[in-house]
């Protein structure tokens, strides 16, 4: 989950074009990232005037961006926003001009305020600040604990406080009722090339969270990485969470149509797909929450 | 010399034994055997039976047809130089496989993946042979293979290229270097037909090739059929590499190698190095497989990486040797 | 009894032909050397008999099937190609195969390696030894076929004298026995000495067949070859000796 949720929040990182390349190495690093700047881009929104014209060039901040911006103020959000298999908000989306995270691209915007993720190439970053152009990147959201602090960063770099606050609300509402009380069954998210994810990640949380307990997590994993077809067939999860296939064919995603993961899935009974909503730390985690609790409920 | 075969048949079965034994799982080696052969324990059976046994049946296929399809277009092009990696019969497989992958038609009619992976052989071999001429000149065999596996391999990266799927572009490499990492009984059932079926035909080469060990019209007089020969060569490559590639990539140097090796142990005869090359090449390749699983278990390791260590360096000795045997 | 007859074959190269209408029959006990200058033809004249070129014309041996073909004919190619380091034993059993299996072991095997002085060398790697030992493995591999006739092209080059004579001396003892051998020659005086009968090839054209004295006449000598010669008939045998040019 995290490879591909990193892979489209950051997509114009060039590491992370490979949706697999980067699984082993690069979630480590995103916590020591995220750490440094957690601290660094929240503090000195608040002084700054609200901005008037604003430009997402990342995928999770133009969904929060969406949610949280007055009217006219967001200028334009990244081309990610209106993939269906990545953003939870296609529709909005697609009425604002789309960026492909170019400098030159989003200078000629003449943007007060660039918000970008901290995986986002650094090249076009740092060409914005040269040229002026403040920018604020947000790291990515590894618990469900983590999106009230992401919405009001956000908000704080668009002077909405107020609606990111209504928001932050809305959301631990939302969260409590969807609390489960139930002993952990186990769950595996499986993904191509046999990606899954451990502890320290967004999608391990929504799993605990559902009375599941994660098999990659078990398995000792930390972050992203690979865990062997026979070890998963092995720990006998009871729900096996995985992706929906890209267009086209890929050997990489063959894994997912395996035999013996088919045989798997079929004892479960259960398979419950990871889609755009996993993606990002934003309000629409609560569908995969909900979906990952009914699931839960139906193994009774 | 007699004992060659015997030893390398116990060889492969040890390898093979080995491959159905060696997982990231670590299972015990009776409960993996009673889970192989009586079916005890239904996570354990899936593990040995859908997992473990695919991916060692493809690793001795793969490896008897690598072996096997060098040592007959060697005899036949009367060059040691001559391997399916080499001279760019694995990457137009490899080619012909990622089309039929990448247009959807191995998704509606699976038959189609080896298939075309045998078109993009069985024309690749044709290539060869027409350029390399009669006599197989090392330098004229070496320069089209180099031509056609660069051809080849960048018609594929395009492809991969150009598919709407983010991991296509990432499997370059895949059908590059080969891997037998989660295959599956289907890709079994899909390739093993057409590999046995290849290799088959291969093997009834022998006596031809013997005859030219002296030269097209020394064998022609020995009443060797030369024409049906070489369509049978062809056809056999084409099918038994095809299919190979299809499920397994494109694996580098087995075909050389291998023959190189057994070829002082039987006497250089063509018609007994086919045998010995098939069982050489499987045990390479299962070893070559069981390395990538011991040496980076989590990493899914490229087979051609280790071939290719191994394989490279003998390449450029026979070379250097060639260029002394020349001057 | 005829070995080979060939009517009319005609080998082209291109339009232009390299071997011209030839017309001849070769039959039991004869040794014919087939003369000529470098390119008249006579590589393709025996392959084309061979039927291992397309030719016009009727060759007994090329309408047979292949294997057939290799249990009338044997052919020791000009070429003296071993590509792989096998013994000689192995190579020379190569002969065998038409028959069935090439087996070193067979008595064809044996008779063979011993007409051209060879059985020490059996178990040799035949790419290890000399040119011209080499030579001899592969003319022992055509006996070794032991097939009614044997055609040879150039199968005397590169020879030392020893050499030379113990293979023309053992075409002939195969011719005595109730072969045929045909065999391309350049050394003239070997051919005029143990052939029973000369073909002389100027042009891919059949200019004179007969016995040596009938064929090397001082006027096809100097029309073909463009040389003159010395003929003589010793108690030994005829004697020829090239001796200058014509022109």
């Amino acid at each position: 989950m995290v490879n591909k949720a990193a892979y489209r929040r950051d997509r114009h990182t060039s590491a992370a074009r490979r949706p697999y390349a980067r699984q082993t190495w690069a979630i480590p690093a995103l916590f020591a990232i995220n750490a440094a700047f957690a601290a660094l881009c929240t503090t000195p929104a608040a002084a700054d005037p609200a901005p008037a014209r604003v430009v997402s060039i990342n995928l999770c901040t133009d969904q929060l961006a969406m949610l949280l911006a007055a009217p006219g103020q967001l200028v334009s959000v990244s081309d990610l926003a209106t993939d269906i298999r990545s953003s939870s908000m296609v529709d909005q989306a697609a009425a604002y001009p789309a960026n492909h995270g170019g400098a030159e691209e989003v200078f000629l915007l003449h943007p007060d305020l660039v918000l970008a993720g901290t995986y986002t190439t650094l090249g076009s970053v740092d060409m914005l600040r040269r040229l002026g152009v403040r920018v604020v990147q947000v790291p990515p959201v590894n618990a469900l604990d983590q999106v009230p602090e992401q919405i009001i960063a956000v908000g704080q770099a668009l002077g909405r406080e107020d609606a990111a606050r209504k928001l932050v609300a809305e959301f631990q509402a939302g969260l409590a009722a969807l609390a489960v009380d139930l002993p952990p069954a186990t769950a595996a998210l499986y993904f191509p090339n046999g990606y899954t994810t451990g502890k320290g990640t967004l999608a391990d949380d929504v799993l605990t969270r559902t009375g599941f307990a994660n098999v990659g997590a078990t398995a000792g994993l930390t972050g992203g990485g690979t865990l062997p077809l026979e070890r998963l067939v092995l720990a006998e999860p009871q729900v096996v969470v995985t992706s929906t296939p890209y267009p086209g064919a890929s050997r990489a995603e063959e894994i997912l149509s395996h035999p013996a993961l088919a045989e798997i899935r079929k004892k479960a009974g259960i398979s419950a797909a990871s889609d755009a909503d996993w993606v990002c730390g934003t309000p629409y985690i609560l569908r995969a929450v909900a979906g990952m609790r009914q699931a839960r409920e139906a193994l009774k | 010399m007699k004992l060659i075969l015997p030893l390398l048949a116990l060889l492969v079965a040890l390898l093979f034994a080995a491959s159905l034994l060696i997982g990231p799982a670590g299972l015990g080696l009776g409960e993996s055997l009673r889970a192989l052969f009586r079916g005890e324990g239904e996570a354990m059976v899936l593990v040995m039976r859908e997992i473990r046994l695919p991916r060692a049946i493809l690793g001795l296929m793969a490896g008897a047809v690598l072996g096997l399809s060098g040592a007959a277009m060697q005899g036949y092009l009367r060059n040691p130089l001559a391997e399916p990696g080499l001279i760019g019969v694995s990457s137009s497989a490899a080619l012909g496989a990622v089309l039929a992958l990448q247009t959807g038609l191995a998704a509606t009619l699976p038959l189609a993946l080896p298939l075309a992976a045998l078109a993009g052989a069985g024309a690749s071999v044709l290539l060869v042979l027409v350029m390399a001429g009669p006599r197989g000149g090392a330098l004229a065999l070496i320069l089209a293979g180099i031509a056609l596996s660069a051809l080849s391999g960048a018609v594929t990266s395009l492809v991969l290229n150009l598919s709407p799927n983010p991991f296509a572009a990432m499997e370059i490499v895949h059908w590059m270097m080969g891997s037998l990492a989660d295959r599956s009984m289907s890709h079994v059932w899909l390739a093993v037909p057409f590999m046995v079926a290849g290799m088959a035909a291969l093997l009834t080469l022998g006596r031809g090739l013997d005859a030219l060990t002296l030269g097209e019209d020394a064998a022609q007089s020995m009443g060797v059929n030369l024409p049906r020969l070489r369509l049978v060569l062809i056809l056999g490559t084409a099918a038994s590499v095809g299919a190979a590639v299809a499920v397994a990539g494109a694996v580098g140097f087995v075909g050389l190698v291998v023959p190189h090796l057994l070829r002082p142990l039987v006497g250089a005869r063509p018609s007994r190095l086919l045998p010995a090359a098939a069982l050489g090449g499987a045990a390479m390749l299962l070893a070559a497989d069981i390395a990538t699983r011991l040496i980076a278990p989590d990493r899914d390791l490229k087979l051609g990486v280790l071939t290719a260590l191994v394989g490279a360096p003998f390449f450029l000795h026979l070379i250097w040797r060639m260029r002394r045997v020349e001057a | 009894m005829t070995l080979l007859s060939l009517q009319n074959l005609t080998v082209r190269r291109g339009q232009c032909p390299v071997v011209d209408d030839v017309s001849l029959t070769v039959s039991r006990g004869e040794f014919v050397g087939l003369l000529g200058p470098n390119g008249a033809g006579k590589t393709s004249l025996l392959r084309g008999a061979l039927g291992l070129l397309p030719a016009e014309g009727r060759s007994s041996l090329a309408s047979l099937p292949p294997l057939a073909r290799a249990r009338a004919a044997a052919f020791l190619p000009q070429g003296r190609e071993i590509a792989w380091p096998v013994s000689v034993e192995v190579l020379v059993a190569l002969g065998r195969s038409p028959h069935g299996a090439a087996d070193p072991t067979d008595p064809a095997v044996n008779r063979a390696l011993a007409r051209m002085g060879l059985t020490a060398f059996r178990q040799r790697r035949a790419t290890e030894l000399s040119g011209g030992e080499q030579a001899r493995v592969l003319i022992a591999r055509a006996l070794a076929q032991e097939t009614p006739l044997l055609l040879a092209d150039e199968p005397v080059a590169g020879l030392d004298p020893e050499a030379q004579i113990r293979t023309m001396q053992v075409f002939a003892d195969l011719a005595a026995e109730g072969h045929g051998v045909v065999a391309a020659i350049h050394d003239l005086g070997l051919a005029a000495r143990h052939c029973s009968r000369l073909l002389l090839i100027h042009r891919g054209r059949l200019v004179a067949d007969g016995p040596p004295r009938e064929v090397l006449t001082d006027a096809a000598l100097a029309e073909v070859f463009g040389i003159k010669g010395f003929h003589t008939e010793t108690a030994d045998g005829p004697v020829f000796q090239p001796m200058g040019l014509v022109r």
